[in-house]
């Protein structure tokens, strides 16, 4: 009983986030991009209690990229290259991966920039202007 | 008088063999047999399975044998024997003679049954001996003990010879909370803790053999796991270096995720001397692609180097001394991306231990294994076909003017999920532990379950690859009949030892060798 009782509030410890702090699909649903960003990873992780759905995920870090969350952006840039949850799209996958290099703080650069150039070896010279000009006319957008 | 004894124990030692006494061969962790004289790249591939024993260690959680220990010249009530030492999961140490595959003595541990254990079917968390053994030098007599952790956390120290116990128990590590393989350097016992298995915190731990308190020293860095497969590795200056998991780096709150700590005992404490934290900390712990992996150290042109990895797929080189240079964030070099193109967390990059090995021109090669397909931008000189589940990768260590750098040497075949390698002579002994690593599902998401994980696991495969070009010289092909998972390879005096998932050991070598 004891053991019941204790696996009992260890579940609803994990269960439950922090006093106050509202649920991250809520917090996700209300535009924080920090939530968005953590629930496209645990869909596509397939964690805490979720199912692995890469659709959503990318849709979530689509969310969060667009706030100019730059995890987000490198996520769905790597999502647009392998072509899980999206259609493959490596001018896309350039596009956010750009975004996110030339966002991301320093110390993370390095490897969201050799991302960025592995991608870029697969594209023409014509898809490469057209992502980096993606890129530039970029700007991040307020969700409501 | 005491000491002549102890030097012809030790002479006798170096003349009649070789020992693997400890997870990875050393306290470095190299997994480099340096006295094998029997096995080289000419007659590998005759090898086959001199024998096999059946033991009767239940498996727990996917997990069952860990690497045998070997040492030579054991003086027994019946002769000197060449003695394997192998553990068991559920509370089991098995002595073989590696002559006779005939078991000489064996040992339960029995306790009562912890308050607490991991989750019933979590592979994370098995409830029982998960530990690595060690073995100590020969005392004044030659005689050898093996130093055994049960799951109940008490360390047991045996004979070699007969497995009596040579001295009472004591507590080190926590019930049922998932010790990694035991280290010892000069009488100091290390482990290190990870999965937080029963409650058990993530930790560097210590204790001093001789100390009649047995005072447990733990060094704590606030960070996610140390599973690095093999534990900590030892330097020269007696820092045990352990890998961290996922967590955020703050040096002001001491708080060193995806890292790599060095901790020492100093006097009754262990003391952090030095860590390593990659610039990219923060993209490795958004994406869950933790350092995970046990370094290797060795000596390189008069200095001590360390070679380390990450779930990322890329390895650092660092010095010993100053790892990270001033900032603790510089490694001498690190290579770029060898695999995990999709930054996948569960089923890519490296994981387990890295090894290392210096050829007879005085050639410093690095090895890693990993897991899931080579990344498309990753160029080697030599390779055997596509990658797609995990190799052995190859790299030369180089220095010009102060400068180090890793250069790609060679990519072996595809290993289904490639697990850490051993060296001898000349030759790398490799293998595909055939294990289902999937830790989440489309259907319903994480669900880390060991019966679904070993229906789904096959059975694994061992390879004797040149070490110089990575050319497969030996495959078991289908002989073995169970996968491996946190098991690994030792090898000594022409034998190499793997034990599988259904509680086989197998040896191989040559007919009549």
């Amino acid at each position: 009983m004891r053991t019941l009782a204790v696996l009992l509030l260890a579940t609803l410890a994990y269960a439950q986030p922090p006093a106050g702090r509202p649920p991250l699909k809520e917090r996700a649903a209300a535009g924080d991009p920090e939530a968005q960003f953590s629930l496209g990873k645990n869909y596509e992780a397939g964690r805490s209690g979720l199912k692995q759905e890469y659709a959503i995920a990318a849709s979530w870090y689509q969310k969060s990229a667009e706030q100019g969350n730059v995890y987000a952006q490198a996520s769905l840039g790597i999502l647009y290259h392998s072509g899980k949850g999206l259609p493959h799209d490596d001018v896309q996958s350039e596009m956010w991966l750009t975004i996110a290099a030339d966002r991301v703080p320093k110390d993370d650069r390095d490897t969201i920039v050799e991302m960025r150039d592995s991608v870029a070896a697969h594209l023409t010279p014509q898809q490469l202007v057209e992502a980096q000009k993606l890129a530039r006319e970029w700007k991040p957008k307020k969700q409501p | 008088m005491r000491t002549s004894r102890f030097v012809i124990a030790m002479a006798l030692g170096c003349a009649f063999g070789a020992d693997w006494p400890t997870d990875g061969g050393n306290p470095q962790r190299t997994a480099w047999q340096k006295d094998e004289k029997i096995l080289n790249k000419d007659n590998v591939k005759n090898l086959k399975i001199v024998w096999k024993i059946q033991l009767d260690n239940k498996p727990i959680e996917m997990h069952s044998l860990f690497p045998p220990l070997i040492v030579d010249k054991v003086n027994t009530a019946s002769g000197p024997k060449q003695i394997a030492i192998v553990a068991g999961v559920s509370d089991n140490i098995y002595a073989i003679d590696v002559a006779t595959a005939k078991i000489i003595w064996q040992k339960h541990f029995e306790y009562p049954t912890p308050a607490r254990r991991g989750r019933p079917t979590d592979p994370l968390c098995p409830a029982g001996l998960t530990a690595t053994p060690v073995i100590g030098p020969p005392n004044a007599n030659g005689s050898r003990t093996v130093y055994a952790m049960a799951g109940d956390g008490e360390v047991h120290s045996l004979s070699v010879a007969d497995g009596e116990d040579v001295a009472p128990p004591f507590q080190f590590g926590y019930p049922y909370g998932k010790s990694y393989a035991l280290n010892l350097w000069e009488g100091v016992l290390f482990t290190t803790t990870a999965q937080g298995c029963a409650g058990n915190p993530n930790q560097m731990w210590s204790v001093k053999i001789n100390d009649p308190s047995h005072k447990v020293m733990t060094y704590n860095p606030k960070s996610g796991g140390l599973w690095g497969r093999t534990g900590a590795a030892i330097d020269e200056s007696g820092v045990a270096w352990a890998p961290t998991g996922d967590g955020r780096y703050d040096p002001a709150t001491q708080t060193y995720g995806n890292g790599l700590i060095g901790a020492k005992v100093v006097g009754n404490e262990l003391k952090l001397q030095d860590y390593y934290e990659p610039k990219n900390w923060a993209w490795l712990q958004s994406r869950d692609l933790d350092m995970q992996v046990t370094p290797a150290i060795f000596k390189y042109k008069g200095k001590e180097l360390m070679i380390a990895a990450s779930k990322e797929c890329r390895i650092y080189l660092l010095d010993t001394k100053a790892a990270g240079g001033d900032d603790h964030q510089t490694p001498l070099d690190r290579t770029p991306l060898i695999c995990n193109e999709e930054v996948n967390f569960a089923s890519a990059g490296i994981w387990g231990a890295m090894a290392s090995w210096e050829d007879a021109q005085g050639t410093r090669w690095i090895l890693s294994p990993f897991w899931g397909p080579s990344h498309p931008d990753f160029k080697v000189p030599v390779s055997y076909g596509p990658v797609t589940h995990g190799a052995v990768v190859a790299f030369k260590l180089e220095e010009k003017n102060g400068k180090y750098k890793l250069i790609p040497a060679w990519m072996s075949r595809d290993m289904d999920q490639a697990e850490p390698p051993v060296i001898a002579n000349g030759v790398v002994y490799a293998f595909g532990s055939g294990e289902n690593t999937e830790q989440a599902y489309p259907d319903r998401g994480l669900d880390d379950n060991s019966p679904e994980r070993i229906h789904d696991s096959t059975h694994a495969v061992f390879y004797a690859l040149d070490a110089e070009t990575g050319k497969e010289l030996y495959s078991s092909g289908d002989q073995i009949k169970s996968f491996v998972h946190f098991g690994g390879l030792s090898i000594a005096n022409g034998r190499v030892y793997l034990g599988t998932f259904d509680s086989i050991l197998y040896c191989f070598g040559l007919e009549g060798k």
